[in-house]
């Protein structure tokens, strides 16, 4: 494939260097002359020096040829602009803007921006994840008609879960449980007649709305 | 034009809880002037789209833009072309 990223920042370096570790073509575009240097420095000749919200800098990059264009500089009015410009002038089929916060995702989709990535929920996701603080993590949005949910629940050594099996337990609508991990070693038969243990990791799908609900029923 | 009829509010208007404090929803007519492009591009964009304002006007240096945003049903006045435009007129006139 052909990718063109806006912003030689550490994330779009760590694009560029998963997708060239690939054998993919690739082009990253900054203003930032310094921070260029270094992309060259470390992946040879595949920036351009421009701005990326105009169209000549785009063309230089050869947007009209990608398949792909991602903006992921910490500018996200800049990554919009950049982003609607590789689509309507440039007619790169798929287009993706990172974003820092909620504030712009649902104008940005409205704007036919194809996929928008929330970096800042993305890592608190992770950090979220390996402090186990929390009962329930949601592992990703599954898009569907009806908005769901891949959610993962730690079985606290307290809970009141432990020693039944999951057809004990009354859940609600919408919920279905897709494996138990267990000190590493995945179960996917007979979830439903296993007996819960303190520090099992349920996997399930559930719609987004339920999630108060199962807080309290794996207390 | 009388200045107690302008209000100054300090604020971010590519945010929608500072533009709701400027009672967006109220809006006959929103027009981004800052010197960036695309900030101005994207308070306009957040304006017309999710606050419902129909007339909006977008600043832009940049001629290439002007197409894209005016095909989005955005009015935009190119500040480099006036200026070159009044450039040459007054060199005209000398």
């Amino acid at each position: 494939m052909n990718i063109v990223i806006f912003g030689a920042t550490t994330l779009g370096r760590s694009i560029a260097e998963w997708l060239l570790n690939d054998w993919h073509e690739v082009s990253i575009i900054d203003n930032d002359a310094l921070r260029l240097k270094g992309t060259e420095d470390q992946f040879g000749s595949i920036i351009i020096e421009g701005d990326a919200t105009h169209q000549a800098t785009l063309s230089l990059a050869g947007t009209s040829r990608a398949d792909v264009f991602i903006a992921a500089s910490d500018s996200e009015s800049e990554n919009m602009t950049s982003c609607q410009m590789a689509k309507e002038l440039f007619n790169v089929k798929r287009t993706m803007c990172v974003v820092y916060s909620d504030e712009n995702i649902s104008l940005f989709q409205l704007l036919n921006i194809d996929s928008v990535i929330n970096a800042t929920a993305a890592s608190l996701r992770f950090i979220k994840e390996n402090l186990s603080a929390d009962l329930i993590i949601s592992l990703m949005d599954i898009p569907s008609s009806t908005p769901a949910n891949l959610i993962s629940i730690r079985i606290h050594q307290d809970s009141e879960t432990i020693g039944k099996t999951l057809s004990d337990l009354n859940f609600p609508n919408g919920f279905s449980i897709k494996m138990i991990i267990r000190s590493g070693t995945v179960i996917e038969n007979s979830v439903d007649k296993t007996m819960l243990r303190a520090n099992d990791q349920v996997v399930a799908i559930t719609d987004s709305i339920n999630l108060d609900e199962l807080k309290e029923l794996f207390q | 034009m009388h200045s107690d009829l302008i209000v100054g509010f300090l604020g971010d208007a590519t945010l929608s809880d500072d533009l709701k404090e400027i009672e967006i929803l109220d809006t006959d007519l929103f027009i981004a002037t800052t010197n960036s492009d695309s900030i101005n591009a994207l308070a306009v964009q957040k304006a017309k789209l999710l606050f419902g304002v129909d007339n909006v006007i977008c600043l832009i240096s940049d001629v290439s833009k002007q197409k894209l945003y005016e095909r989005l049903g955005v009015k935009i006045v190119n500040y480099s072309e006036i200026i070159i435009e009044s450039l040459i007129h007054s060199s005209l006139e000398n």
